[in-house]
């Protein structure tokens, strides 16, 4: 905990009802965020047990400068995933963070299985256990309004919450949080799902005294001028993420039509400008981020006939913009916002969700499903009938919606199509087919995300060379488990490099300096590497989906072979981690 | 573009700025909206620097013009950092040690709203409320505190309209703005900012008096010449 020699850990049993807490100094020297929720995972984990077993746990975790720097606002969610089998790791914004922190926990661990549905209410003075019997189905934003009536602390207080999605086992249901964030990827509403959890809710009324004013009061002005000085406004709050899609589409880098493409004709209408200028009303910011790059953005829906309309308002990203725009062949930006406001009420993940159907309208065409099974044609650009699609999801309405909703890696393995399921490990692939970087980086990353090492962000960069693409990639997973001990928002990345750590840690009287970092940082990246193998997993047995191969990424037509040798000597890299210490 | 023109636009802009910030007062917040935008719109095209606006508006120290703490939330991202930033002029990481609160209407999907004090001028109610003399009138119009009179009675709380009394469990005592205009220097949007208070000639010689009195009592904080009541002492 800031200002003391432990970290703070709340376990809550769900089970027996019970929590304790535990002051630990053995895990300060893992910082905090991913550094000490991955030691927590390592702890609970139970491999001989399956997956969504109730001993399974979540842990929530915030790091070492949370929220008391500019755009350092992020939780981490660890777990076992029920999407890939290994490591489940995921990050929201929202206010989480801050009231972790003003309640004083560096971390929360949840265990076990509550008997019947329930949500939390946690305090800096309690942890109750609260009926949920009646929130059990209902969807994501009415849960939210329901416990925002219940319970105190306007403000102060986070809600996490899951959709019909989580609580169906969905193997990539989303945890909403805040209405606009999420822990998206990897199926952590599925595990709170299996656990009986419909709801968090953390209020955070407590404080911190402050060790040495002058000193924190001048790093934290620092970084806050450098923060509004920097690009950061412009790019992240003007237009937001989705600025990078006319860019993208350009560059012959964004997905579409389940990768046949990466061109996009009809992108006109699905732009950051287009968004800006049709659909913006409001743009809004995580606690503590002064950049605020969530944008919310309208549409209208005639819901009856004699004008009869709804105004419905969601967020949007470049993510999103993706996976249920182009990779889906939709054509205007109301449809894609239609599109997030369905996965929002079912709390699925975005990416994932947009991803399967992707895989499903191919197979569909390709006959390998049929109508009996799909309930509804599945067409690209026909977004109706993905919306109803979305809905079989959620519910697994039929064997193969079922089947659907455990991932595309799954569904492929079952009805055929493996050379178009576009996932890594299981995970379903991003926004990025730039070149090599963006695969190897999503192939090798911790959890098979774009944002474990940016690997797509090397394809993009004027000095891009094959020969340097791995140790880059490696020394940027390596770097970022150091941003996601603190936990920095990635799009602060630049601003927070090891100088920028160090001054602000020794400000709140943390004494490192930038070669400890990077220790730390191994350190954390090596517990990362020994749960995934726990879990069972193999860098070098992986095997891609062949339209990574078929489809050329910015432009570069890539080779298996070729990715496959830099997977190995990432994983050799990986090797010489542990060897090293030794 | 040049020092030089920046000052010249400054200049020439702050009596249109005045007016029209009179004229708010008058007819009220659309105004403000209306005025206020077009304003900075007009800035902008001369790239004119979004930091140098807010600067133009500080509170110069010594000065003996009285401000108030304004504040427009239709930019408002709902960051808290003026929260965050106030709670450490008490010496604390906190939400609840804040004198200025961000919350929604109704939920996230609504807009933010600032509860924080309005400066009142006359009929202070808070001021009113407190039977020991720990509030005073405030120069430019709501109150300051004192902590040594203060019996934390909590009457200053209730007695608050709006709401913006805040209590903080943890230091013992109410948080109230003192329109110190901390917080305006950190707002990453410009939502918030210093108004100036006209005030008639008695009142400007009690803020003097009192620049003096708290020239004399108190050193001054990294972070403001002016700190605030109850402040932790560093």
């Amino acid at each position: 905990m800031i200002y003391q020699d432990y970290i703070r850990v709340l376990t809550i049993d769900l089970t027996e009802e019970t929590y304790v807490i535990s002051q630990r100094k053995d895990l300060k020297a893992f910082l905090g965020g991913v550094g000490i929720a991955s030691k927590l995972l390592e702890e609970h984990l139970k491999e001989d047990k399956p997956v969504l077993d109730s001993e399974q746990c979540i842990v929530f975790a915030i790091g070492a400068l949370s929220t008391i720097f500019p755009i350092v606002t992020k939780t981490v969610a660890m777990f076992w995933s029920p999407l890939t089998g290994e490591l489940g790791e995921s990050y929201a914004g929202g206010r989480m963070a801050l009231t972790m922190f003003m309640a004083r926990y560096d971390a929360i661990v949840i265990k076990g299985r509550a008997k019947k549905p329930i949500y939390l209410s946690i305090s800096g003075h309690s942890v109750e256990f609260k009926d949920a019997a009646a929130m059990w189905g209902l969807e994501s934003d009415e849960v939210g309004r329901i416990i925002r009536e219940r319970e105190p602390g306007a403000g102060k207080r986070s809600i996490l919450r899951i959709g019909p999605a989580g609580e169906n086992l969905v193997r990539y249901a989303s945890v909403c949080v805040d209405t606009y964030r999420h822990f998206g990827r990897l199926g952590l509403g599925t595990v709170m799902g299996s656990k009986h959890l419909k709801a968090i809710c953390i209020y955070g009324k407590g404080s911190h005294e402050i060790k040495d004013r002058k000193a924190y009061f001048k790093a934290f002005s620092d970084i806050h001028q450098k923060a509004l000085t920097t690009d950061l406004m412009k790019k992240y709050h003007d237009l937001g993420t989705p600025i990078g899609v006319s860019g993208m589409n350009a560059n012959k880098s964004i997905p579409t039509l389940n990768l046949q493409t990466t061109f996009y004709e009809d992108i006109s209408a699905l732009t950051g400008e287009a968004f800006a200028q049709r659909n913006l009303i409001r743009k809004t910011a995580c606690a503590g981020c002064p950049v605020g790059c969530i944008h919310i953005g309208q549409f209208r829906r005639e819901f009856g006939p004699g004008y009869e309309y709804e105004a419905i308002s969601v967020s949007y990203d470049y993510e999103l913009i993706f996976s249920l725009g182009t990779f889906l062949g939709l054509k205007t930006s109301d449809e894609v916002l239609e599109m997030i406001e369905a996965v929002e009420a079912y709390g699925l993940d975005a990416i994932s969700a947009g991803v399967v159907l992707g895989w499903a309208t191919e197979a569909f065409q390709k006959g390998l499903i049929t109508e009996a099974q799909t309930l509804v044609p599945l067409a690209f650009g026909d977004q109706k009938n993905y919306l109803k699609a979305l809905k079989h999801i959620s519910d697994r309405t039929n064997d193969f919606y079922t089947t659907l909703g455990d991932g595309s890696a799954a569904a492929a393995k079952l009805y055929g199509g493996e050379d178009f399921a576009m996932q890594l490990a299981g995970n379903e692939m991003a926004g990025y087919h730039t070149g090599y970087g963006s695969v190897l980086g999503a192939a090798v990353g911790a959890r098979h995300s774009h944002l474990c090492n940016g690997g797509y962000g090397f394809d993009q960069a004027d000095d891009f060379s094959m020969d340097t693409l791995v140790d880059r990639v490696f020394d940027e997973e390596l770097h970022r488990c150091l941003l996601n001990s603190m936990i920095a928002c990635l799009f602060g990345r630049r601003l927070y490099d090891r100088g920028t750590i160090v001054t602000a840690m020794a400000s709140i009287g943390e004494t490192h300096t930038e070669e400890s970092l990077k220790q730390a940082a191994a350190e954390i990246y090596k517990n990362k590497l020994r749960l995934k193998k726990r879990m069972g997993f193999d860098q070098t047995a992986m095997k891609l989906p062949k339209r990574f191969f078929e489809t050329p990424g910015g432009g570069t037509q890539l080779e298996e072979d070729v990715l496959n040798r830099l997977i190995r000597d990432y994983d050799e890299k990986c090797q010489t981690l542990f060897t090293k210490a030794e | 573009m040049s020092e030089c023109l920046s000052l010249k636009l400054s200049e020439c802009l702050t009596p249109i700025l005045n007016e029209c910030l009179t004229l708010i007062s008058i007819r009220g917040q659309t105004l403000i909206t209306t005025h206020f935008t077009c304003i900075k719109n007009f800035l902008k095209l001369f790239t004119f620097d979004r930091v140098e606006i807010t600067r133009k508006k500080k509170r110069e120290v010594g000065s003996t013009v009285a401000k108030r703490l304004r504040y427009n939330m239709n930019a408002c991202i709902g960051c808290q950092t003026c929260s965050l930033v106030c709670s450490t002029l008490l010496g604390q990481h906190s939400l609840s040690e804040s004198a200025i609160y961000i919350k929604t209407k109704g939920g996230l999907q609504s807009p933010y709203v600032c509860v924080v004090c309005v400066a009142c001028k006359e009929n202070i109610a808070c001021l009113e409320a407190c039977r020991t003399g720990a509030l005073r009138a405030r120069p430019g119009g709501g109150v300051l505190f004192d902590k040594s009179k203060c019996i934390s009675c909590r009457l200053c709380v209730k007695a608050c309209a709006i709401g913006a009394v805040q209590y903080s469990e943890k230091l013992d005592q109410p948080v109230i703005c003192r329109h110190c205009g901390t917080c305006t220097r950190f707002c990453p949007h410009q939502c918030l900012w210093m108004e100036e208070v006209e005030e008639i000639a008695e009142v400007v010689e009690a803020i003097e008096a009192e620049a003096l009195e708290t020239s004399k009592t108190s050193s001054p904080t990294p972070e403001t010449t002016h700190p605030k009541e109850g402040e932790a002492k560093s």
